[in-house]
């Protein structure tokens, strides 16, 4: 079995960042497999993106079905509800950052913020909404958004003994050009890794555990 | 990214990095497994052209070139490459030649001579394929140019496997003589997955003695007798591929699936996650030839076989006529269950194999169509904020609306075929590299229209010489609009003859036009709205007149690298705003400039999203009450050094 997690966004987010250091968290924490199958290219340029991180025993198939995602990670709330079709019905958790960017498409009819949310929480049976963006912007460096889903999912992967901490922020350590957006990264990361470890109850872990037996 | 070494392991390490590491697991891509494969066999020239799922093979090799003393080129176009790669393998030196899957058909030529000469030492191909076309024109398989060609066909079944089995490529090209076709997509080439390093040779062959031989000289005397020296080196390689190590036979049963590739990969997770043991599976790594006996003593006591693939049946086909020339009594299945188009899947592979062993097996938990689904906008790919192609497209919108223009706007492949896109609604045909101004010289011949045809610089270079050269010499009415934003923007920024890079020679996009002889000739900035409008009317007079060619170089770096060199430098951007007292709401620069920084607010007016805005500027000149302004004072005119 393997735990399916989807990443998802604007192309120019982060996206694939966010999916390679969580991808090199486990293969350096655990003896478990991991695959990560991106898109690259045309869609990336502020297209729509999904990338598919697959761990587990055995992991063969590069990409995940829909209807059978365990965790979705968003960086922005439409792809969130687009994607939302991947995630295994009730019995997954989405774990989203509260932005909404809008499609740069003359008229375009945004839909609305609560009803994104709802949409998804009916899908999930557990949803969690970061301000990873809105925090970032704040220490002036937008782009370190993705780092607080790291934070996020680090903590609970963690506790499924997947993936240290250690390992985790020493990545974080290695990414960014300046010391400064080194800096954000970083409480960027501990700030999704508390409030994981705060409201991430045993339940859910409970949930993602059954994926990684066996 | 640094370097971090934990105990015995490798973190985020580059590519580079790794070249000192062996013996340890690490993440890499599809491609730069292709690529540390090719390392470890000893490659000694390494050619490309650009193009998505291919790039990353050679842009790994060209990060290590010095350090392994090693040939590596991005080359004009994909031709040049693979005639490059093969004077290199006839001289005895190793290489390796990678393109996406349509940029085989532009090497199509080269590709089947090769085959008639055969190599002396070890030649891999790559093709990428890109089954769904996530990032290309079409979806062709180019397993069958293995077919046409007589060239062997091979495809990973594991992406953690493509490395070995590109090292061992090249020792079976070598065996052989001959060239081979390392067949990836998208999937094996953009999934990262665990490698198990090997050792980096110490020496790498980089030069090599050319043997004088009339075989590879194609005059048809000559290629007579090539053609059965290839036969007979091919039916050697036919008996070879049945012991190949990448070819494995699992479980036992009456029925068989025959799995080559990547579908692999999605037979054996369905099988192992629902404990299908009554069935053989044949886990298939030679596409072409297939192994005829170790098939033909498979299916001698089976009563069924499907063949899982993607895409073209280029296996299926093999084994019914396999089952034909024994007269084997074995049903078979295939693309009548599978069907036809797009890359595979686990729900669709689950389906499959459901119906041809006769088991429920339950596919994703999809929820789609379980509730109304909410109406979502869409989200094309788009220009990125800073683009220079989005305030060109913008001008010459506006001037074809402002004049009443009839005019057909031809495309090509680059970013600037995204204006195919609202607002701009400008690539009117984009078929193929260099197809815009081929294109645009037989419209100008048919249509009365005004033709604009754009075409990136990289791409002119590639493709777009010989039909401007056409233009001129059969006086075509054609407007060329070249974007040069002095780079290959798409693919990930590998430079093009229109790059400034150290050791290279930069070539002028205006001195070939005029060179080829080309007589309106004009550079504008495509910033300078009002100057790109004008120097289109000049060229729409003068085409009218003279019944000729123009040609309009529109340059500016492309945004992405001329910020990465300003933050590189320190230089502080300041972004833009909108003053809300001077906005007018009219809407020109989130309807028609279409910069996804510039969102409505409910009362019309504009907003600049803080965290999409890079303060480029382009919007300033959009905005006719002058209220979009820098948040903070700064003289545009010294940053014009990283744009130009």
């Amino acid at each position: 079995m393997t735990l399916n997690i989807v990443v998802v966004g604007v192309g120019g987010q982060g996206i694939l960042s966010l999916a390679r250091v969580i991808g090199e968290a486990v293969l350096n924490s655990s003896d478990l497999n991991v695959s990560i199958a991106e898109t690259h290219g045309l869609s990336q340029r502020g297209g729509s993106v999904i990338t598919h991180i697959r761990i587990g025993k055995g992991v063969f198939a590069p990409t995940i079905a829909e209807g059978d995602a365990d965790v979705m990670l968003a960086l922005e709330l439409i792809e969130a509800a687009r994607y939302s079709s991947y995630l295994k019905y009730k019995e997954s958790i989405a774990v989203i950052d509260d932005r909404l960017i809008r499609p740069s498409l003359p008229k375009v009819k945004l839909p609305d913020r609560d009803e994104l949310i709802k949409h998804i929480q009916d899908r999930t049976y557990r949803m969690f909404i970061l301000k990873g963006f809105n925090e970032a912007l704040k220490r002036g460096s937008p782009l370190s958004a993705n780092m607080a889903l790291f934070g996020f999912i680090s903590s609970i992967l963690e506790r499924l003994r997947v993936v240290k901490n250690k390992v985790s922020l020493k990545i974080v350590s290695s990414l960014g050009r300046s010391e400064r957006v080194i800096k954000v990264n970083k409480e960027l990361y501990l700030m999704g890794y508390e409030k994981a470890s705060r409201l991430v109850s045993s339940d859910v872990l409970s949930l993602l555990k059954k994926r990684l037996l066996i | 990214m640094r370097i971090i070494n934990l105990i015995g392991s490798i973190v985020m390490g580059k590519f580079k990095d790794l070249l000192k590491v062996s013996n340890t697991k690490v993440l890499l891509l599809g491609n730069e497994a292709i690529a540390r494969g090719a390392i470890e066999a000893g490659v000694g020239v390494a050619t490309a052209y650009p193009g998505t799922p291919s790039s990353e093979i050679v842009e790994s090799l060209m990060e290590v070139k010095d350090e392994l003393g090693i040939y590596v080129e991005w080359s004009v176009n994909e031709k040049v490459a693979f005639e490059i790669a093969y004077a290199a393998a006839i001289s005895g030196v190793r290489s390796l030649v990678a393109m996406k899957h349509v940029g085989l058909n532009v090497a199509a030529d080269p590709f089947m001579s090769s085959a008639y000469t055969g190599v002396e030492e070890g030649f891999v191909i790559v093709s990428a394929d890109d089954p769904s076309m996530w990032s290309s024109q079409n979806e062709q398989d180019n397993r069958i140019y293995g077919l046409h060609g007589y060239v062997p066909v091979f495809e990973t079944t594991i992406v953690s496997e493509v490395k070995d089995l590109t090292k061992y490529l090249f020792d079976f090209s070598s065996k052989h003589k001959h060239p081979v076709l390392l067949r990836s997509t998208t999937r094996i080439s953009h999934t990262r997955a665990p490698i198990m390093l090997g050792e980096v040779p110490r020496e790498f062959k980089i030069k090599g003695v050319f043997k004088k031989d009339i075989k590879y000289v194609l005059t048809p005397a000559n290629a007579r007798r090539d053609k059965l020296a290839m036969l007979e080196r091919f039916s050697r390689i036919r008996q070879d591929v049945e012991k190949f190590p990448f070819n494995k036979i699992e479980g036992s049963g009456n029925k068989v699936i025959i799995a080559p590739g990547i579908a692999y990969s999605y037979v054996k997770e369905v099988i192992e996650e629902h404990n299908l043991n009554d069935v053989i599976v044949v886990k298939l790594t030679t596409i072409y030839p297939i192994p005829y006996n170790m098939i033909v003593d498979i299916l001698r006591d089976v009563s069924a076989v499907m063949i899982i693939e993607e895409l073209e049946p280029v296996v299926e086909y093999q084994v019914k006529d396999l089952i034909v020339n024994e007269g084997l009594k074995v049903k078979v299945y295939g693309k009548d269950i599978t069907g036809l188009p797009y890359e595979l899947n686990l729900n669709r592979v689950k389906k499959s194999l459901g119906k041809f062993l006769n088991v429920e097996i339950n596919v994703g938990k999809d929820n789609l169509g379980r509730k109304q689904q909410l109406e979502l906008p869409a989200r094309p790919p788009t220009f990125c904020p800073g683009c220079p192609y989005r305030p060109l497209f913008y001008a010459i919108k506006m001037f074809i609306i402002s004049k009443k223009l009839n005019a057909v706007t031809p495309g090509d492949i680059g970013c600037y075929a995204l204006a195919s896109n609202e607002p701009f609604k400008l690539q009117d045909v984009v078929i193929e590299m260099g197809g815009s101004l081929g294109v645009g010289n037989g419209f100008s011949k048919v249509l009365d229209d005004v033709v604009i045809a754009f075409i990136g610089d990289s791409t002119f270079f590639h493709a777009g010489i010989p039909p401007l050269i056409n233009a001129v010499f059969n006086k075509s009415r054609l407007i060329a609009v070249i974007l040069d934003n002095e780079v290959t923007a798409m693919t990930g920024h590998q430079p093009s003859p229109a790059s400034k890079v150290p050791g290279k020679k930069r070539i002028l996009i205006e001195d070939v036009a005029k060179g080829v002889g080309v007589r309106f000739v004009k550079v504008v900035d495509p910033f300078k709205i009002d100057v790109v409008k004008k120097t289109l009317e000049e060229a729409i007079e003068f085409t009218r007149k003279e019944n000729e060619p123009a040609v309009i170089v529109v340059r500016r770096r492309c945004a992405l690298e001329a910020f990465r060199d300003m933050r590189r430098a320190g230089v502080e951007i300041p972004i833009h705003a909108v003053d809300k007292n001077k906005c007018i709401a009219c809407g020109i620069c989130y309807t028609w400039f279409g910069c996804p920084a510039i969102t409505p607010l409910t009362d019309g007016k504009a907003s600049i999203d803080p965290g999409l805005c890079i303060g480029c500027g382009a919007c300033v000149n959009v905005c006719p009450v002058k209220a979009i302004k820098p948040v903070k004072t700064y003289r545009p005119e010294e940053l014009s050094k990283y744009w130009f």
